[in-house]
């Protein structure tokens, strides 16, 4: 399989001389074409970094970042912006929704940066809404949607420019548990039937065995790797469990 | 501790308010500057009327700066609304370290006092300095001769400054401490994340009320301009306030009306709407007129009275400083109405000679003005009079309408530089400039008139564009000049004498018009003109317009803008979070300040572009008015506007933009 995104030796440091914090300490990893990979971690291990430098938000202290054969640690600028809304999408854990813009306004807008014609953006909205089931809130104003709904347009207009690589900061953060069902069924979805490679950051073990792969971060580093290959979810969510265990236990002192 | 803090907070947001300061600090220039204009012009050398209509001009002004404060207190305490709203947060972070609201208060009151002071100091401090700059100008507009150049400095006026904006602060800390003690913690906290809701309007009522608002201004326009007679024709003159309040309503409607509707035509426009980032655009901009309908409709109204101030204003100034030297064309002009038909006509060269000034004279021309009972304005109006009574119904014409002789008029053209008047042996003239009047006498240009009982017919159908009395604007209702041979054997009602000095000089000019008023010259009657005298009269006027103009059109000019600014400010520190999304999807740093661009320059613009309507209607009328003391064109002083309101208006824009671009 094609390897879509790869990460070389990426370190990041923070603070000054005196005070230095290693965010992420010589990290190595690669995600390919059509894969779901959620990335484990407590809070402060890490990887909210880890996903901010992929996602060209924040720029590493040494090392690469490949995505598709480029290598973004050394773009800048304009081409960075470029490279953002071609190649990127992106879903937060508080949705970064605009208020003032309808839902289907909001997925609109992603595609209006690429200067994609008004009628193209339609079509492209519609399919994207009918797989996602928002067709019927798409006219609403996000404080008339419910965080589940919210969410759920949020994806789409991640996903709506056709991007390589979807980038997930704990998007069910914000939820409550039968919305976070509802939106991790989406994104599996979306990665099987859609073949969207999807790179997820969460603390929750329940979203991280919807992905095909789960990687461990431990203060800055990789810990572990668990592949889901042919288990059942629960199976899965156990295998998780049990790594957590092995970390520390304390994996989900934040929820 | 409290007032470490304090002054933490303003070197903090300084930068962020710099527009407000500024404002503040503007406010103070000009109040100063308008309320010192007795120690500017102390050391000009004025005559005693100049000196008289400069008390007056005071007392004006003082008035005026009561309304002046009014305004700029609203300004000051809707600004610092602006403010507190934005410390929400660090209000109720405040609040849960465990400080008291009274400290709170406390904090702010501190504040509010050292910006008050801050731009107090630093406002009188430029006051006092442009204030020297601006004393040339004013003696360039009193057309005194300044002495010498002298530092002036106004007590009076540095103490009504700190007095009235010690006033505007205190009402300003009122107002912050109550809207302070009446905040809740939790809102404090949570202000940022307050949803702003899209408040939807009924399309129908916008449509019902934004043809009402059309209708209204409509009806105001035609009003104040064609229809300005027909209104008024039986009412009061007040009722001219209706349409004015009626166009300010219709203003109001407009806006609202316009903010709803605008963003659904916008938005079923797909191609447009729906390109780069104009949806973001056009919703930020619908959201942050539909928050101020009400002040934005405010300023408009502000903008629109600036506009018809200043050009008003300017072009009285203008006007006056341009007629003097074409109406006011001799130095001094002497009128003596005789006794009885028989008294003989004045020889005003010897009288002059006996009195020992005819040899300061470099001109000296005598003229007889006649009148034929038979003859009156009503008469000379012919067929016109039934219309123009129709517009001046208080006006009689009943009085006998004055008559020269052609000889006679011509020899006053020479000397007054008009136009000569040619007539043929049984044709007449009508000699007219005043504005109005010439329109009236044009409705009857080609009708016979019988004259000390001969019928003349027109010389030609152009009115001859003169006077006979010297006068500080185009004033003549016009009179008859007529062949020699028709008033051969009449009596003239009074004779009269037009003179120039060989002398330019002020005080000799003074002196000789002493010297010629002192004369006995007989007769029933006597009256004098002189250049000098027109002068001071119209200065008078042409200053008080010019600087109660300028004092209220630059006040509005600022209020206007700097409340868009602060608006467009706080609007911007409140979208960061916004701007930070875009971005993350990928907009461009260029597509990002371009919208920024577009919504403050449309969101400038909008109150502007229906201050502009407004004026074409609103200067009709004022021109309407100016008429009456002879001004016929606001073009030039329009200009100077204009230029006044690209300056200030648009540097405030530029600075609103730069600064929060500062701010993504």
């Amino acid at each position: 399989m094609k390897k879509l995104l790869q990460v070389k030796h990426v370190e990041k440091y923070y603070g000054n001389k005196n005070n230095l914090t290693k965010a992420i300490d010589d990290i190595s990893l690669s995600v390919n074409s059509g894969e779901f990979v959620a990335i484990m971690g407590a809070s402060g291990s890490g990887k909210t970094t880890l996903l901010n430098c992929i996602a060209t938000i924040d720029r590493v202290t040494s090392g690469n970042i490949l995505i598709d054969g480029e290598d973004i640690t050394t773009l800048k600028g304009n081409n960075l912006n470029k490279f953002r809304r071609e190649k990127l999408g992106f879903i937060f854990q508080d949705f970064n929704l605009l208020n003032t813009l309808t839902g289907y306004e909001n997925i609109a807008l992603a595609l209006a940066i690429q200067n994609i014609s008004a009628k193209e953006q339609n079509d492209k909205i519609k399919a994207i809404a009918k797989t996602l089931g928002i067709e019927k809130i798409l006219d609403r104003y996000p404080y008339q949607m419910s965080g589940g709904e919210k969410q759920r347009v949020a994806s789409a207009r991640a996903i709506v420019t056709n991007p390589k690589i979807v980038l997930a900061d704990e998007p069910t953060g914000a939820l409550d548990s039968k919305s976070s069902k509802a939106l991790l069924e989406t994104f599996e979805r979306l990665n099987q039937t859609l073949g969207s490679t999807i790179l997820m950051v969460t603390h929750d073990a329940f979203a991280a065995s919807y992905a095909s792969r789960v990687i461990f971060i431990k203060d800055g580093k990789i810990f572990s790797e668990l592949n889901r290959g042919d288990d059942s979810r629960k199976t899965f969510f156990d295998n998780i469990i049990d790594v957590i265990t092995l970390l520390g236990g304390n994996l989900n002192d934040a929820c | 501790m409290l007032a470490k803090l304090a002054f933490k907070n303003i070197k903090k947001s300084f930068k962020d308010y710099a527009i407000y300061f500024c404002t503040l600090i503007l406010g103070v220039v000009i109040f100063y500057i308008f309320n010192s204009l007795d120690s500017q012009t102390a050391m000009l050398r004025l005559s005693e009327s100049t000196s008289s209509l400069m008390r007056m001009m005071e007392e004006v002004l003082s008035g005026v700066s009561i309304f002046i404060s009014c305004v700029l207190g609203f300004l000051i305490i809707y600004a610092s609304r602006f403010l507190i709203k934005k410390r929400n947060q660090e209000f109720g972070i405040y609040l849960t370290l465990g400080m008291s609201k009274r400290k709170i208060s406390t904090l702010i009151l501190l504040e509010t006092l050292i910006a008050g002071v801050m731009s107090l100091v630093i406002g009188l401090a430029c006051g006092v300095l442009i204030s020297q700059v601006t004393s040339v100008f004013v003696a360039k507009l009193f057309e005194a001769d300044m002495e010498q150049f002298a530092f002036n400095f106004s007590i009076a006026a540095t103490v009504k400054t700190l007095i009235y904006f010690g006033i505007i602060y205190l009402v300003v800390m009122i107002f912050d401490v109550v809207m302070v003690g009446k905040c809740k913690l939790i809102e404090l906290l949570q202000a940022e994340k307050k949803n702003e809701k899209i408040r939807l309007k009924n399309p129908a009522l916008c449509i019902v009320l934004f043809l009402a608002s059309v209708a209204m201004m409509g009806w105001s326009y035609w009003a104040v301009t064609d229809g300005f007679y027909t209104v008024i024709s039986n009412r009061p003159l007040a009722f001219i306030l209706v349409p004015i309040g009626l166009g300010c309503v219709g203003t109001y409607l407009l806006f609202w009306s316009i903010s709803g509707m605008a963003l659904r035509i916008i938005s079923s426009c797909k191609n447009i709407y729906g390109r780069k980032l104009n949806s973001f655009t056009f919703k930020q901009l619908s959201s942050k007129i539909n928050s101020m309908v009400a002040s934005i409709s405010i300023i408009c109204v502000m903008l629109f009275m600036t506009i018809c101030l200043l050009s008003s204003a300017l072009s009285i100034a203008n006007y006056f400083n341009n007629s003097i030297q074409k109406y006011a064309s001799a130095d001094m002009e002497v009128e003596v109405y005789r006794e009885s038909e028989t008294q003989k006509a004045t020889d005003f060269e010897k009288i002059f000679s006996e009195n020992g000034v005819l040899d300061d004279m470099s001109d000296l021309v005598t003229v007889s003005v006649y009148s034929d009972p038979n003859f009156n304005y009503g008469d000379s109006l012919g067929l016109a009079l039934e219309e123009i009574t129709a517009q001046y119904p208080y006006i009689t014409f009943d009085a006998p309408i004055d008559i020269m002789s052609s000889s006679d008029y011509n020899k006053l053209a020479d000397i007054l530089q008009m136009e000569s008047a040619k007539v043929g042996a049984n044709e007449y003239a009508i000699v007219v400039n005043y504005e109005t009047w010439i329109y009236s006498r044009t409705l009857e240009l080609d009708s016979k008139m019988n004259i000390f009982g001969t019928n003349l017919s027109p010389n030609g159908s152009k009115i001859v564009d003169g006077f006979n009395i010297i006068n500080g604007g185009a004033f003549n209702m016009g009179f008859f000049v007529v062949p020699d041979g028709i008033i051969k054997n009449e009596v003239p009602y009074k004779d009269f004498a037009v003179i120039n000095y060989f002398t330019q000089e002020h005080d000799d000019q003074v002196e000789l018009n002493e010297k010629i008023a002192a004369i006995n010259y007989g007769g029933s009657g006597v009256s004098f003109d002189s250049k000098i005298r027109i002068k001071e009269n119209s200065i008078g006027l042409s200053a008080m317009a010019t600087f109660v103009g300028l004092y209220l059109g630059l006040i509005f000019l600022i209020s206007s803008a700097a409340i868009l600014a602060l608006k467009v400010l706080s609007d911007t520190i409140d979208d960061r979070e916004k701007y930070n999304i875009l971005r993350k999807i990928g907009a461009d740093e260029k597509q990002i300040k371009g919208s920024l661009f577009k919504q403050e320059l449309i969101f400038f613009l909008l109150p502007l572009v229906l201050a502009l309507i407004h004026t074409i209607f609103g200067i009709k009328f004022c021109l309407m008015i100016l008429e009456t003391i002879g001004v016929t064109t606001l073009l030039g002083s329009m200009i100077t506007t204009c230029i006044i309101i690209v300056l200030i208006y648009g540097g405030y824009f530029i600075a609103a933009y730069a600064c929060s671009k500062n701010m993504l």
